[in-house]
């Protein structure tokens, strides 16, 4: 301010002065202008006058005045620049992106603004001061390049161009370059204006990029004119479609495609779901509308992909139709427990039509609701079916079982399991029918038993006076008979014998079958038993000229068995050997003991037995296709009685024979406790 | 041997009328005094009116069983002694159970004529 001041007192003072100057030169020329004869005389004498000093005077005054003004608007003038000049400093130091230096012709900065200390610092690493070197600061490969713009201005030329400065955050700059020209015409420097234009070549180089992408694009890119048609066909379209350019627009692929004009101008530009099938592929388009007069139709082959979502939805198909049509009722449930995880309820999920058809509940009134509130009283049934699911919800362990309901009257049996924890499916199929088949079949058992017992009496019933009435003839107690009447009456009581035998093992054989043959069990002394079989049939293995022998157990063991039903197992195999046995032949019968079995072989010297029949002798009524005489046949029920017999007291029976015609061995255990 | 004089008597119920005629053949050939019966009813009216030494009951009989026929005589007259002559087959739950009520054997049909004679003299003197 203080030199403000001075430079405004200077001013006046130079006004006043020249002021001062111009009225003293006015005085000397008017005292002296005569003499000089520089004027006529009557001038000199009008300047001379009074009126002349004064108009001189305020000709100077006016000089003063106007100097002075002149000065204030200098020194006004001088001010705005000055502070032009520091908005200037401020304004061109506040822009980030745009560098402004000044360089001498040796390169050294005459001036710069912020920017370049940033840049500078941020670029080069370097802080930078005015009369430093431009070119030093830079890294060598950037160097030539300034080099030779500044060179390029500090000819003349005055030229924008865009340099690239460093090397990882490459940044571009748009630089001015104009060189300083001082009073003389001179080049005194280069001014240089440089503004980041990094983002935008970017995006240059982006829209380039994607410029290039419509023709590039691995898929169909086409673009249509409403009028006109085909204005772009890239070269996937080309060749996805070769006939597309002679059929234009009626190609199929652009089947319909003017009505998108509208429908795109009316919504959001873009239809993302246009579907179209050419041959067997399916393509997916995506339309933009570029103008209302314009559209561009991106395709992309989906071919692959419907036909794995056709599988998927064809094998969804497939399960929800199984479901749907399984004749088994299936439902889906949550359980739901109390705060201590105690299973206190269940809701339904998912129910099929089976579940519907055999509970007669229906989807619709139960779905996501409680069983408690679809079948009150559940909670307490004390099948506690709830805790049942639950458990196995819970513990994702399965389980199967029947159960009936007596709401609807009907038998299921019912798979439980758990997909995930907290869950739980019910299989279940309708078993009211074989449920009732079993009930049907114990009643026919039970008629069976009744069938059998009854008819085993009517037909013993007869078989009581034949057999007294026989006796009593023979007997002699109706009178002496004659050797012929005797053999017709001994006839009658052996085929008696036969039928109360055949009777009798119909019984046992459908105890057997049905489970039921009791067993009266006490001690036994095996050796008496077989030895009174042997002796009430000495008579037969006599007439056959049979040897038989015996090896009894030691020290008489008792065993704990059925005593009638062990000598009828006894009989009935010394009868078989003695029957399958020729005469003169023989019978071994021999009894051990080991830690809890007693084994009793019985063994021939007989026709054998072939392998392949070994095993079905045991079956009832099964005989041995032969030539065998009538005289062998039974009813083929002894060999599967006493099996039957044997496996009740806990034994076993089997046979061994080396093969026809060359014996066999009968063996069979019983348990002596 | 008893004589003609006090011949033992018994009783023989069984709804077959050969049955009955064979067992009365035989028994009478042994110099008892054999007294046949029908039907159930027919028996209780025969023992209230005659005294007999042994009944021989058959169990299946269409108006009642050897079963209920015992216990109706027992309640007439407890202690007679009797056996079941039957072709059923019992059990030895059930042959315990006969003989516990007092019923002296059991005897099947057809039986044996020598062995049930036996066995009929048995009881009736036991």
């Amino acid at each position: 301010m203080k030199k403000k001041l001075n430079n405004h007192k200077y001013y006046n003072y130079v006004a006043f002065r020249t002021a001062v100057i111009y009225i003293v030169l006015s005085a000397l020329w008017i005292l002296f202008s005569d003499k000089l004869l520089l004027t006529n005389p009557e001038t000199a004498v009008y300047i001379s006058t009074v009126k002349g000093w004064f108009y001189t005077v305020v000709v100077g005054i006016f000089i003063y005045f106007t100097l002075a003004r002149e000065i204030n608007l200098i020194q006004k003038a001088e001010k705005e620049t000055e502070e032009l000049q520091l908005l200037l400093k401020s304004s061109l130091d506040s822009q980030k992106d745009t560098i402004l230096l000044s360089i001498d012709k040796n390169y050294n900065y005459l001036y710069f603004n912020k920017a370049l200390l940033g840049v500078a610092k941020y670029a080069y690493g370097q802080d930078i001061k005015l009369g430093d070197n431009s070119l030093d600061i830079m890294p060598p490969e950037d160097r030539a390049a300034a080099k030779e713009s500044y060179d390029r201005s500090l000819n003349g030329e005055s030229f924008t161009t865009i340099h690239i400065y460093g090397d990882k955050n490459k940044a571009y700059y748009e630089s001015f370059f104009n060189p300083i020209i001082n009073d003389r015409g001179e080049i005194i420097g280069v001014t240089v204006l440089a503004k980041n234009v990094t983002e935008r070549i970017k995006m240059e180089e982006n829209n380039k990029w994607l410029a290039s992408f419509p023709l590039l694009n691995p898929w169909p890119v086409i673009e249509i004119d409403k009028e006109t048609g085909l204005v772009f066909v890239n070269n996937a379209a080309k060749k996805l479609l070769p006939d597309l350019e002679s059929k234009n627009l009626n190609h199929p692929f652009l089947k319909d495609i003017n009505t998108y004009f509208l429908k795109l101008n009316i919504k959001d530009k873009t239809e993302t779901n246009r579907e179209i099938k050419i041959n067997d592929n399916y393509y997916f388009q995506a339309l933009t509308l570029i103008n209302p007069q314009q559209l561009r139709i991106y395709a992309i082959d989906v071919t692959d992909l419907k036909k794995a979502e056709g599988l998927i939805v064809s094998e969804k198909e497939k399960y929800k139709s199984l479901f749907s049509n399984m004749i088994n009722g299936f439902a889906y449930h949550k359980i739901i427990t109390d705060k201590n995880n105690k299973p206190i309820d269940y809701k339904f999920l998912e129910v099929n039509p089976a579940f519907e058809k055999l509970t007669g509940l229906k989807s619709s009134d139960i779905i996501n609701k409680n069983v408690t509130n679809v079948i009150p009283g559940t909670e307490d049934d004390p099948a506690d079916w709830i805790g049942k699911y639950g458990q196995i919800a819970l513990t994702g362990q399965g389980a199967s079982f029947e159960s009936h309901s007596t709401a609807i009257n009907k038998w299921f049996n019912i798979s439980v399991y758990s997909p995930k924890k907290g869950y739980f499916a019910t299989v279940f199929e309708d078993i009211t029918d074989r449920k009732e088949n079993e009930k049907r079949l114990l009643e026919l058992d039970k008629l069976k038993d009744n069938f059998l017992s009854v008819t085993t009496h009517e037909l013993k019933t007869p078989l009581t006076p034949i057999k007294s009435q026989s006796q009593l003839l023979l007997n002699g107690d109706y009178g002496p008979l004659n050797p012929e009447q005797r053999h017709a009456v001994a006839m009658i009581v052996h085929n008696e014998e036969n039928l109360n035998r055949l009777t009798n093992d119909l019984m046992d054989i459908s105890k057997i079958k049905s489970n039921k043959l009791k067993l009266i069990l006490e001690k036994v002394k095996l050796n008496d038993i077989i030895n009174n079989i042997i002796k009430d049939n000495s008579n037969l293995t006599k007439e056959k000229n049979i040897t038989l022998s015996f090896e009894p157990l030691l020290n008489n063991l008792e065993i704990i068995a059925d005593k009638l039903r062990i000598t009828q197992i006894v009989s009935n195999l010394l009868n078989n050997a003695i029957k399958f046995t020729p005469d003169g032949g023989q019978i071994y019968i021999n009894t051990e003991k080991n830690d809890n079995n007693v084994i009793i072989t019985i063994k021939d010297t007989g026709i054998g037995i072939g392998q392949e029949n070994i095993q079905k002798l045991f079956t009832p009524f099964f005989q041995i296709q032969s030539n065998l005489d009538r005289q062998y046949r039974g009813t083929g029920l002894g060999l599967a009685i006493t099996k039957g017999i044997i496996e009740a007291h806990g034994g076993k029976i089997w046979i061994e024979s080396p093969g026809e015609g060359q014996g066999s061995s009968f063996i069979f255990t019983l348990p002596i406790k | 041997m008893p004589t003609k004089l006090n011949k033992l008597k018994i009783l023989h119920v069984d709804d077959e009328d050969d049955t009955l005629e064979v067992v009365k053949t035989i028994l009478e050939k042994e110099g008892f005094e054999v007294t046949g019966a029908k039907r159930g009813e027919e028996a209780l009216k025969k023992i209230k009116t005659n005294g007999f030494d042994l009944l021989i009951l058959d169990v299946m009989m269409p108006d009642m069983s050897g079963w209920e026929l015992f216990n109706k005589i027992s309640v007439i007259k407890p202690n007679y002694h009797v056996i079941f002559l039957t072709i059923l087959e019992l059990t030895q739950e059930k042959i315990k159970e006969i003989k516990k009520a007092g019923i002296r054997d059991y005897i099947r049909k057809p039986f044996d004529r020598q062995d049930f004679v036996n066995r009929v003299k048995k009881a009736i003197s036991s």
